[in-house]
Formats: structure tokens, C-alpha cells, sequence
């Protein structure tokens, strides 16, 4: 079954033999490039604790960016995944008291349908997804700061911290939900109807809207999709800092975006993938952890992360499909 | 210059003519080779392109027209051979050289700019020329060289008009004009017709009567032999990228010339013998079905295994009435039946759930998903499944079995789309129409730009669907189709039925352009 998802896709590119094969293996060629990298710089690089560190600081932006990896794929784009994670956060924690770890619930829910919104307004108003997104990035940041004024909401029920950022065996359990996450992630995409769709959707809009798919409800889920990940995101996050602040989740779209670029997945729909934006995920925030592990300046970070992300369209990019690049 | 020796065959006594005729020699392209990887597009083929004539290249998809046209344009390069215009050595290294040096190619696709106006778009590279003080453009003088162009090609088109009222002809001749602001000595036109009608056909024409008349020489690019028939001074015929022949106008019948491209003997008939449905079940009825602006309210029965042809100029509603029938524009008006119930397709997903198939005109732009699979592409509409999840086993094995049924040459069912010639993706949307096991399959110009090989291939299809139950409804603006395929026809005009016409009544092209016009 592994060996028969990638084929749906383009498998013989116009270029040489070897640019093909750097094109689809240079995210994890990447990865290990940058383990190799920091790992000879600093002996704390390569330990348990810290690799358990990454694994707490990959979890937030992975589930979102799982969530982002179905709306870029079907062609569009989620700008408010920060927003979302900052509400679903502050529900989790307000409700963590009442609640404890079924604070979930509502957490998800919100999230669930803050997407709704996104998708309706986008697939059944005709407004662009940048655009839609865009607008409620703002509104939804203003709904959270509407109601904590600013002031972070503590989390002091015990068992919600102890299920959602505590330990067991040692693996941190947000990291085994988001296995879990991963998991469901990768066999929606490549082993249901549903992820065949949303690919057909982002390869050719009116070309699926003639075969009969039901398009706007493919557009619709993507970004509930995308909401309800968000929604467990926000929660994670809330978990891991006791608190749900009002920037909380600020600028997170960003690297959400990043991180489904630098895994392999286009800008312009129709190809890509889950394992992509696992190893994507990872490089942005070994990429982070390593650099300040190193004491690299952070303005210098920055630079460093930007050249990352250009660099990696530039070799993932598969030019022979685009006609104009934009 | 004596005309009726030109008409006559090229022979080596031709060849050996007057100084005048040599020098008439005006583009000449000799044992011209490309390769694109490991394909062989071009092997030492050669032409001569004459002034004042007008000389085709016809031959099947992937016989190598538009890449010889591509390197004599410069668009290209050629990995052997010579080219000479005038009689000297001529290397142009890009399109700008060759047009400078008086050689110009109008693209098979449209590359007007929606944007820009009319003298925008004929003068598009030529706006620094029409640059005043500070860059600002002399918008007079630049619509005044736009008219004269559009003049000496007598296009009844004026730089005034806004770009959207023109039609698709129309707009080609805009292109032409286009070609003709860099007063080319020669002019390549590449498959110029392919998406017009009889109409617009007939105003490129006369554009082409014009320029060959100032002394132009013209190459010409086209699937339809009537046509190269009817314009055609001297025919070079070209087959897997080898040159087959020369011949002058006349010299060969069309049945000959399309066995010489092929490779083999064709029928009499390229079209399946016509077995008209003697079913009298009613599949699918409409009833005053009304597009406001579009299409006048039409009525009109669809009978099983029957093929029911639709013929009209663009704009004539044809096209509506289709997109009509597949859910994909509103009515304002009417009803419509299937199997004796009420059919209202809201989307094409309700017209795929009820057994009505579509396959749109514009293959790439709306068939296929061409970086896709081509199984992919084929199982599209009914994609296999258990639950929510996919079936590959079961996808595999139908699109397999529609390869073969379809005789779709491919190496592997999972090679991307895009790399199958044209004939061949075509076949790959009627595959994907098929799937689902449609009880109405509504086609849409299923032949547009195939070659003839692939057109018999797609014919027996459908006459076979249609055998076995299927109704099916042709559109096409291709008449000799509709009359070679068609059991019944309906002609359409502005936007109403004008006549309808059955295999019996053996409908002449002449007799059915004047119920469309």
C-alpha cells in the first residue's frame, strides 16, 4: 500500500533522474543534514532530554500543520490557524477547572467550528481563502482578547496538566497523541475517498466539479479539518505553558506554512503530503532548538530559518508544472 | 507564371524552372532532426515555402508539424539540418530573430491578453516604438498601425470594438495581425482552426486569401483535410517525424492523403456504420428548458441507444444546453425528465448520480487533471471504494480494463497524463465517462484536435456505447462528424432549434450551415 500512494501523483518529472530523486527526498535529507550539523556542534544535542524537548516543541506545530497540509493540498490556505489555537487554548483553560481533561471536548469544538466558518464563507460565499483567513485571523485574535483583556488564564487543575503535558514512560503524551494524529492524518489522505477529493480539488478545481465530486463540500472540510486540529493544537499548547495567554499562538501560521512547504507540499494544490510535513515540522524546530542550543543570536535565527524555507522551494519546486511562477 | 502549370504536380521539371520560381523559393528547410530525449520529433525532414503560396503540413498528433514550425520560428533549436530564407543561410536563435529576419508563427494556442485592448494586443511588442516623452504611449498612432493592419487583412474589426465582443475567429485574426506588424515574409500558422467554427473559419480565410495575394508565403497547420482542400497550394504529408511527400492541391484525394499519414489504407468511412436505435423508449425529455439571454425555450426527447447530434455555430446554445442537462448553469425556466421522473440536476453531482455522464470540450482544461495518474484520471468519477476507504486494487484493475478496452498506449497506468498525445488523453476522459457505467453520455467536441487514427478509434466507441443502450447526445462543430455519427439531429440557432434532421433525410454540410446561420 506504501509503495502505491506516491504513484497517484507525477512519479517521472522532465528533469534528470537525480534532480528528481533530490526533489522528493530533500526533506528528510535535510533533517538529517541539520541532526549531523548541530550533533557535531554540541554534545547536549544528540540526548534524550533534549530530544524529548523537540518532540514538546514539534507537537503544537505539527498538529496544526497536519491540519494546513489538507487546505494546501486542496488549493487554498489557512491564515488563522493562530487565532484558532489562541481560542481553543483559552476555552481548554477556562474550562480545565470545571472539566479537567474533558476539557477536550469544547477545546476541539471551537476549534471544530471556527473552521466550519472559514470553510462556509470561503466554498459557499466565493471569497478567496487567503482573504477569508485573513479576516478572521483578526477577528478571532479579537474574540480572545475581548474576553482575557489581556490578562493570561491559569490552568491549575492537576489532571488535565498530568494528561495532556505530563509523561508516560517517559514519552511525552502530547507526543503520543499526536502519533495518534499523524496516523489518522496519513491514512485520510492516502487511503480514503475523501483524500483522493481534496486532491483532485487542488490538482483541478472545474475539472472535479465536472467529474461530480461535490467540491465545496471537499472545500468545507479541509478547513474543518484545519479548525479542529487547531483546536487540539490550542489545547496541547495551553498544557504546556499552564496558562492560555492572549498571544498565545501569535505569528504560528507562519511556521505552520513553513512547515508544510519545506516538507514538500506546493503552494499550488493537488500534490504533497502528511509524511512531508512530519519531517517539515521536525526541520523548522530542530532548526530553532539547535540554533539556541549553539547560542546563535536570534536576529541571526531568523535569517537562517527564512534562507531555510526559500532554499527548500527552490530545490522541492516542481517548475515543469507551474507556468508562471508568482 | 503560368497558374495552371503551378496546380499541376511538382515535379523535377517544375523544380528546374525559370530564375523567378527559384527566387519564389522564399523559407527552405532542409533534412531538418530534433529529439526530445529519447523521442525522435523530426528526422531529415525538409519543405519549401513559396511566396504568394500557401503550403500545409498535415499529419497525425505527434507527427512532428508544430516542432518543424517551432524551429523554422526560432522558438526551438534544431539538433540537424539547415534553414534558408532567401536563399542564405538563416539561424534565427530566438522568436525576435526570426521575425526580424521575416518569419513569423501564429501559436496553436490563443495568446491573446484578455486585459490588454485591441491595438494592446496586436502591438504588444512593439509598445516602445509607440512611446512618447516620459514613456507615456501615443495611444493614436498606435491604434492607427493596429487598424491598418486589421485592414489589409480586410477583418471587418475595429480597434474601438472592446476585445470580449470579438469571437474566437476573430481573435485569431488579431493574432495574424499580430504576426504581420513585424511584416514577416513568411507566416506559420499552427492548427490556426482548431477552435472555430464555420463562421470563423471562413473570416480566417479570407485573411489568408489576402496575405497570400501580397505575396506572403504561408505555412499552414491543420487536422482537417477539407479544409487544407480548400486553401491548400501544396500539401507535404508527415508521418512519426519522417517526411512522407509533396503534393499539389488536388493531387490526392483526402481518403489518400489520410492513408499516407496514418500509414495505411483507410475505409471508405472512418465512421462505424450507422445502426440506428430502433428503440422507442423515451430516455430523457426536456421541455422548454429556457437560459435567459442563452437559449429560447427548447424542447427535445433523447431515445435509447440513440445518438443525437447538436449542431450550431458557437453561441447558438449548444454548448448551454449540455451544461444545462449536467447541472452546471441555471435554468429560468422548464422541465426536464429521465426515465419518466423529474430531473433537476442542481450540479454535476446529480447528473453523474443519475446515470448522466459528461465529457467537456476542453480536455485538459476540464477533462483531466493532467499531472494526475492516468488511473487516476480514469476512476475519477467512480472512485473505487470500500466505505470510506480506497479500493487500489479495484482501481487499478478497471482502469487496466479500460485501457485495453480503449487501446489507451500507455507504458504503465500510473505514468502522469501529461505525458500521452492527445488522441490518446482523449481517451482517457471517455474512459473516465465511462466508468460509472453512464445510461446518458453527453459529449462535447469529442475529437477536437485528434488526429484521424484516434477519431476512428473514439467513433467505434461510441458507436458501441450507444449499441449497448447507452444515449448518447454529440455536440461537436465538426459537421461531417455529426453527419457520419449521428442517427438524429437537431440544428441550433440562436439559441432555438431550427430544424431537425434524421439519417434519413442524408443532410448535406451545405444544407445543415444554412439552418445554422
Amino acid at each position: 500500500m506504501e509503495t502505491q500512494a506516491p504513484s497517484i501523483a507525477s512519479t517521472t518529472g522532465n528533469g534528470s533522474r537525480w534532480k528528481f530523486s533530490l526533489r522528493n527526498y530533500f526533506p528528510i535529507l535535510l533533517l538529517v543534514a541539520l541532526i549531523i550539523a548541530f550533533a557535531s556542534q554540541s554534545s547536549r544535542f544528540l540526548t534524550f532530554t533534549n530530544f524529548s524537548i523537540v518532540l514538546q516543541q514539534t507537537v503544537v506545530l505539527l498538529v496544526a500543520a497536519l491540519g494546513m497540509t489538507f487546505v494546501i493540498i486542496a488549493g487554498s490556505i489557512d491564515l488563522s490557524v493562530g487565532s484558532i489555537v489562541a481560542i481553543a487554548a483559552l476555552v481548554a483553560a477556562s474550562l480545565s477547572d470545571s472539566m479537567g481533561i474533558w476539557a477536550i471536548i469544547p477545546a476541539v469544538l471551537v476549534g471544530t467550528i471556527s473552521g466550519l466558518l472559514n470553510g462556509v464563507i470561503f466554498a459557499k460565499g466565493k471569497v478567496p481563502s487567503f482573504m477569508v483567513t485573513l479576516g478572521t485571523l483578526v477577528a478571532y485574535r479579537g474574540i480572545v482578547l475581548y474576553f482575557t483583556r489581556g490578562a493570561p488564564v491559569e490552568i491549575t487543575n492537576l489532571t488535565f496538566l498530568r494528561t495532556y503535558s505530563g509523561r508516560t514512560a517517559d514519552i511525552p503524551n502530547a507526543a503520543i497523541i499526536t502519533f495518534f494524529v499523524v496516523l489518522i492524518a496519513y491514512v485520510i489522505y492516502n487511503h480514503t475517498v475523501f483524500g483522493r477529493e481534496v486532491r483532485a480539488v487542488g490538482g483541478g478545481e472545474r475539472v472535479s466539479l465536472l467529474t461530480g465530486i461535490k467540491v465545496d463540500r471537499v472545500k468545507i472540510m479541509v478547513f474543518v479539518i484545519s479548525g479542529l486540529l487547531c483546536g487540539l493544537a490550542g489545547l496541547l499548547q495551553s498544557a504546556r505553558v499552564y496558562a492560555a495567554t492572549a498571544q498565545l499562538g501569535e505569528g504560528l501560521e507562519l511556521d505552520v506554512i513553513a512547515a508544510v512547504v519545506v516538507g514538500g507540499t506546493p503552494l499550488t494544490g493537488g500534490v504533497g503530503g502528511v509524511t512531508g510535513t512530519v519531517l517539515g515540522a521536525f526541520i523548522i524546530t530542530i532548526l530553532s532548538n539547535g540554533m539556541n542550543m549553539l547560542g546563535v543570536d536570534p536576529f541571526i535565527q531568523n535569517i537562517v530559518k527564512g534562507v531555510v524555507l526559500v532554499a527548500a522551494v527552490f530545490v522541492t519546486i516542481d517548475r515543469s508544472k507551474i507556468g508562471i511562477i508568482k | 507564371m503560368n497558374p495552371s502549370q503551378r496546380q499541376g504536380k511538382i515535379n523535377l521539371a517544375a523544380v528546374k524552372e525559370t530564375t523567378i520560381e527559384r527566387q519564389a523559393l522564399l523559407l527552405q528547410a532542409q533534412d531538418i532532426s530534433k529529439s526530445f530525449g529519447p523521442t525522435r520529433a523530426l528526422q531529415n525532414v525538409s519543405i519549401a515555402l513559396q511566396a504568394g503560396k500557401v503550403h500545409a503540413l498535415v499529419g497525425e498528433n505527434g507527427a512532428g508539424k508544430s516542432t518543424l514550425f517551432k524551429i523554422c520560428a526560432g522558438v526551438i533549436p534544431s539538433d540537424g539540418g539547415k534553414l534558408s530564407l532567401n536563399g542564405t543561410s538563416y539561424n534565427p536563435r530566438n522568436m525576435q530573430q526570426a521575425q526580424a529576419a521575416g518569419v513569423a508563427l501564429v501559436f496553436q494556442e490563443m495568446t491573446i491578453n484578455p486585459s490588454l485592448d485591441i491595438a494592446e494586443n496586436i502591438h504588444i511588442d512593439h509598445m516602445q516604438k509607440y512611446a512618447g516623452v516620459f514613456g507615456v504611449s501615443l495611444w493614436r498612432s498606435l491604434r492607427r498601425s493596429a487598424q491598418d493592419l486589421l485592414d489589409e487583412l480586410g477583418a471587418n474589426i475595429s480597434v474601438n470594438q472592446k476585445l470580449s465582443t470579438l469571437d474566437l475567429g476573430q481573435r485569431k485574426v488579431l493574432e495574424i495581425a499580430r504576426a504581420l506588424s513585424y511584416r514577416p515574409k513568411v507566416l506559420l500558422l499552427d492548427e490556426s482552426t482548431a477552435f472555430l467554427d464555420t463562421r470563423e473559419i471562413e473570416t480566417l480565410f479570407k485573411a489568408i486569401h489576402t496575405l497570400r495575394e501580397q505575396g506572403i508565403a504561408i505555412g499552414y497547420i491543420s487536422h482537417h483535410l477539407d479544409e487544407v482542400d480548400q486553401i491548400a497550394d501544396t500539401i507535404t504529408i508527415l508521418k512519426d517525424g519522417t517526411w512522407v511527400g509533396d503534393f499539389a492541391r488536388g493531387e490526392l484525394t483526402n481518403k489518400q492523403i489520410e492513408a499516407r499519414m496514418v500509414g495505411r489504407e483507410i475505409g471508405e468511412n472512418i465512421y462505424p456504420p450507422l445502426r440506428p436505435s430502433e428503440s422507442q423508449e423515451v430516455v430523457l425529455t426536456l421541455t422548454g428548458i429556457t437560459i435567459p439571454g442563452i437559449l429560447k425555450p427548447t424542447s427535445m426527447t433523447l431515445h435509447r441507444g440513440e445518438i443525437l447530434g447538436l449542431a450550431g455555430l458557437k453561441g447558438s446554445g449548444g454548448e448551454f444546453l449540455i451544461r444545462a442537462l449536467i447541472g452546471d448553469v441555471k435554468l429560468s425556466a422548464g422541465e426536464m425528465t429521465l426515465f419518466g421522473k423529474a430531473y433537476r440536476p442542481k450540479s454535476p453531482v446529480d447528473a453523474w448520480k443519475n446515470g448522466v455522464a459528461y465529457l467537456p470540450g476542453d480536455r485538459t482544461g476540464e477533462g483531466l487533471i493532467v499531472d494526475f495518474a492516468v488511473q487516476t484520471n480514469l476512476t475519477m468519477a467512480s472512485i473505487p471504494h470500500r466505505g470510506p476507504f480506497l479500493n487500489y486494487r479495484q482501481e487499478h484493475s478497471i482502469a487496466s480494463e479500460l485501457i485495453d478496452q480503449l487501446q489507451i498506449k500507455v507504458t504503465s497506468s500510473v505514468v502522469p497524463t501529461n505525458s500521452l498525445s492527445g488522441g490518446n488523453m482523449q481517451k482517457v476522459v471517455l474512459g473516465k465517462c465511462m466508468a460509472p457505467r453512464p445510461t446518458v453520455l453527453l459529449l462535447n467536441n469529442p475529437t477536437r484536435g485528434i488526429d484521424v487514427g484516434a477519431r476512428m478509434q473514439v467513433y467505434a466507441i461510441i458507436r458501441k456505447l450507444a449499441d449497448q443502450g447507452i444515449s448518447v447526445i454529440l455536440l461537436s462543430e465538426d459537421l461531417l462528424e455529426l453527419i457520419g455519427m449521428c442517427d438524429r439531429m437537431l440544428i441550433l440557432r440562436k439559441g432555438e432549434i431550427s430544424r431537425e434532421l434524421t439519417h434519413e433525410d442524408l443532410p448535406s454540410e451545405k444544407e445543415i450551415i444554412s439552418y445554422m446561420i
